[in-house]
């Protein structure tokens, strides 16, 4: 009988090769394929779990944040005590002048925001949100028109509004009148997705079209706008512009926006019932995950405890069982994540509509893989505790 | 030590002196092997005989390096391991032991050849090496023409021939089978004890675990154990 004895390869150890391991968990997964369905479908149902839920709370974060994130001003100028742009109070346009004077300050452009009725032209009414900037302002106005100009404005009551409320404001194409708060209103022009979190549509109109449609008297404002002279002390500035004006607060844009964000997602518990709801889906993967690898593993210990008899590490089954792990989590991520794609996609539209960035997708990625490793943890627990001894009885 | 094992032939290639194992303590404790020892040289096959409780099966797993005796010591190839940590052993039963199971213990989603390349890779061998060397180790049981067919789809005779193959791969000094014909038709069992016949022949040192009266004429000795003891430590040669 020829006998050779084996050389070890000069660049590897005795703890066995990636490529074995992988086939050996790729071999387990495959041999029971009720339970690698079972274990897919587990893995699947978690990532578009967490992934509809995380995309509904980034959309619902530049939802809520949209207005500022899309205004060009460095700095807001609020109503002391206001925490998000859709609920501020008046300010005294007056205000704006002591704003100039302030070193830094390039420019102060007033913004108002206020709440309405909207008297459809088929009955009914519906809450909206008035949006008013300067015609001639150039740090804030609507975004992603795509029908009719900005400078359509400029026409007596003319309003734009969003594509994905039309039918719900009771409107279908330029030209059509409305009401707001009993006034006459024009619709001049059309946005596409500007979604607003509170359901009480954005309604841009002119500063002084909002103030004609809200009723109020000709110095009423919500905000400041203001744009920074190039190489301006941002916090310099904010800190000057409160010592001058007591009765208001200054955010950097990123700042309110967050503020914006922060208030609609977690005073009012929306966030925090979508985080609860996607930490369900982790919950809910990791439980299936790991039941089916445990289920494999007790399967297979017999080969597990003959692999330590013939001397094998016991790296070299943790290896085999986070290989299996791995790849549940690769092919059930590809398939979540593909499903919420195309969720995404078809949801694009909603009032409400989640959005998958690609960090997000990839953060999912990480969390699936953590999830499903995390769920090997079990198993893993079970092959140390392993006798090889059992071998021989 | 693993690397520095050298053999020097006047030595037996695995000695057991005054083993003892005890399982428990206190009132349960229980004394399965109790002083026994045992020398195997290089072509020797030597049959473990014994009844259900003897002690054989304990003293099987201490020379392969599975358990540690309670007391005692076990030399491999003139190096003490009876006192190495647990992955010493490991380390040791990889490169230098050849274990046969009763139940074949084959993976049953690698094929023949995958078996055998699961403990080639163990042992550091891959690729096109460890193709051409499961291939060889078969086609030495008799099986190179079944190198792609799975466990399910083989023979008790030929899993246990795959078995063997797989327990080569490391060309081990020493190989210990545990009931390996108990599962076979008298013709598969005589074909695997002339394997074992020819691996001794070939310079290793065969012990076998066996209650197979089939097969008692094929070993060089015989040892005999009853409550934890060897009964008759004269050695039987046979023809």
């Amino acid at each position: 009988m020829a006998s050779q004895t084996p050389r070890p390869h000069a660049r590897t150890t005795l703890a066995g090769s990636w490529r074995m391991t992988t086939l050996l968990a790729w071999r387990n997964l495959a041999h029971d394929r009720v339970r690698l369905v079972v274990t897919l479908v587990g893995i699947v149902f978690s990532v578009v779990l967490m992934g509809m839920q995380t995309g509904l709370l980034v959309g619902f974060t530049r939802t809520t944040a949209g207005l500022v994130e899309h205004a060009r001003a460095d700095l807001w100028v609020v109503p002391k005590g206001t925490l998000d742009v859709d609920l501020g109070g008046p300010l005294d346009e007056r205000r704006r002048y002591q704003a100039m004077a302030v070193p830094g300050v390039a420019r102060v452009e007033p913004y108002f925001i206020n709440f309405a009725r909207w008297h459809k032209p088929g009955g009914g009414t519906e809450s909206i949100q008035l949006v008013g900037f300067p015609i001639d302002g150039t740090l804030a106005g609507p975004w992603q028109l795509v029908e009719g100009q900005r400078e359509d404005l400029r026409r007596p009551d003319a309003v734009i509004v969003d594509r994905l409320y039309a039918r719900k404001l009771g409107v279908e194409r330029i030209g059509d009148t409305v009401e707001i708060n009993g006034r006459r209103a024009r619709v001049v022009g059309f946005t596409q997705g500007v979604r607003t979190f509170t359901q009480s549509p954005y309604v841009f109109a002119t500063l002084a079209n909002v103030r004609h449609f809200v009723g109020a008297p000709e110095r009423t404002v919500g905000y400041l706008l203001i744009a920074l002279q190039p190489g301006a002390d941002a916090a310099q500035v904010e800190a000057d512009i409160e010592a001058r004006i007591p009765e208001v607060e200054v955010y950097q844009a990123a700042a309110f926006a967050k503020s914006s964000s922060d208030y609609w997602l977690y005073t009012t518990g929306a966030g925090f019932s979508l985080v609860i709801s996607a930490l369900l889906g982790l919950v809910v993967g990791v439980v299936i995950v790991a039941q089916t690898l445990y289920a494999s593993t007790i399967d297979r210990l017999p080969e597990y405890a003959t692999l330590k008899a013939m001397g094998a590490p016991a790296s070299y089954l943790y290896r085999i069982i986070v290989t299996q792990a791995a790849i549940g989590a690769a092919v059930g991520y590809g398939v979540g994540l593909a499903i919420v794609e195309v969720l995404v996609w078809a949801s694009r539209n909603a009032s409400a509509a989640p959005i998958l960035p690609p960090w997000l997708a990839g953060a999912l990625g990480l969390l699936t893989l953590a999830m499903c490793i995390a769920a090997a943890v079990i198993s893993i627990r079970k092959v140390m505790s392993i006798d090889p001894v059992g071998v021989f009885r | 030590m693993t690397a520095a094992l050298a053999h020097r032939p006047a030595e037996p290639v695995l000695a057991a002196r005054d083993i003892r194992h005890v399982y428990g303590s206190g009132a349960t404790a229980f004394e399965a092997v109790r002083g026994v020892s045992f020398e195997i040289h290089r072509g020797e096959v030597v049959l473990l005989l014994g009844p259900s409780g003897s002690g054989k099966t304990t003293l099987l797993q201490i020379l392969g390096g599975l358990l540690r005796p309670t007391h005692g010591t076990l030399s491999l190839l003139g190096e003490t391991i009876s006192g190495l940590s647990l992955e010493r052993l490991a380390a040791l039963r990889l490169q230098h032991f050849g274990f046969v199971f009763q139940a074949y213990n084959l993976f049953p989603t690698l094929t023949a050849a995958g078996n055998v390349e699961v403990a080639l890779d163990l042992v550091g061998m891959r690729g096109r090496a460890a193709r051409q060397r499961a291939q060889q180790l078969l086609e030495d049981v008799g099986l190179g023409d079944r190198g792609h067919h799975y466990p399910a789809q083989l023979s008790g005779g030929q899993r246990q021939r795959v078995a063997i193959a797989r327990a080569l791969a490391a060309d081990p000094a020493v190989v210990l089978a545990d009931e390996p014909t108990a599962a076979l038709d008298s013709h598969s069992g005589a074909n695997v004890v002339s394997l074992f016949r020819r691996l001794a022949d070939d310079g290793r040192a065969i012990v076998i675990v066996t209650h197979d009266s089939r097969i008692l004429d094929r070993g060089d000795r015989i040892v005999e154990m009853e409550d934890g003891r060897v009964v008759d430590p004269a050695h039987r040669r046979h023809p």
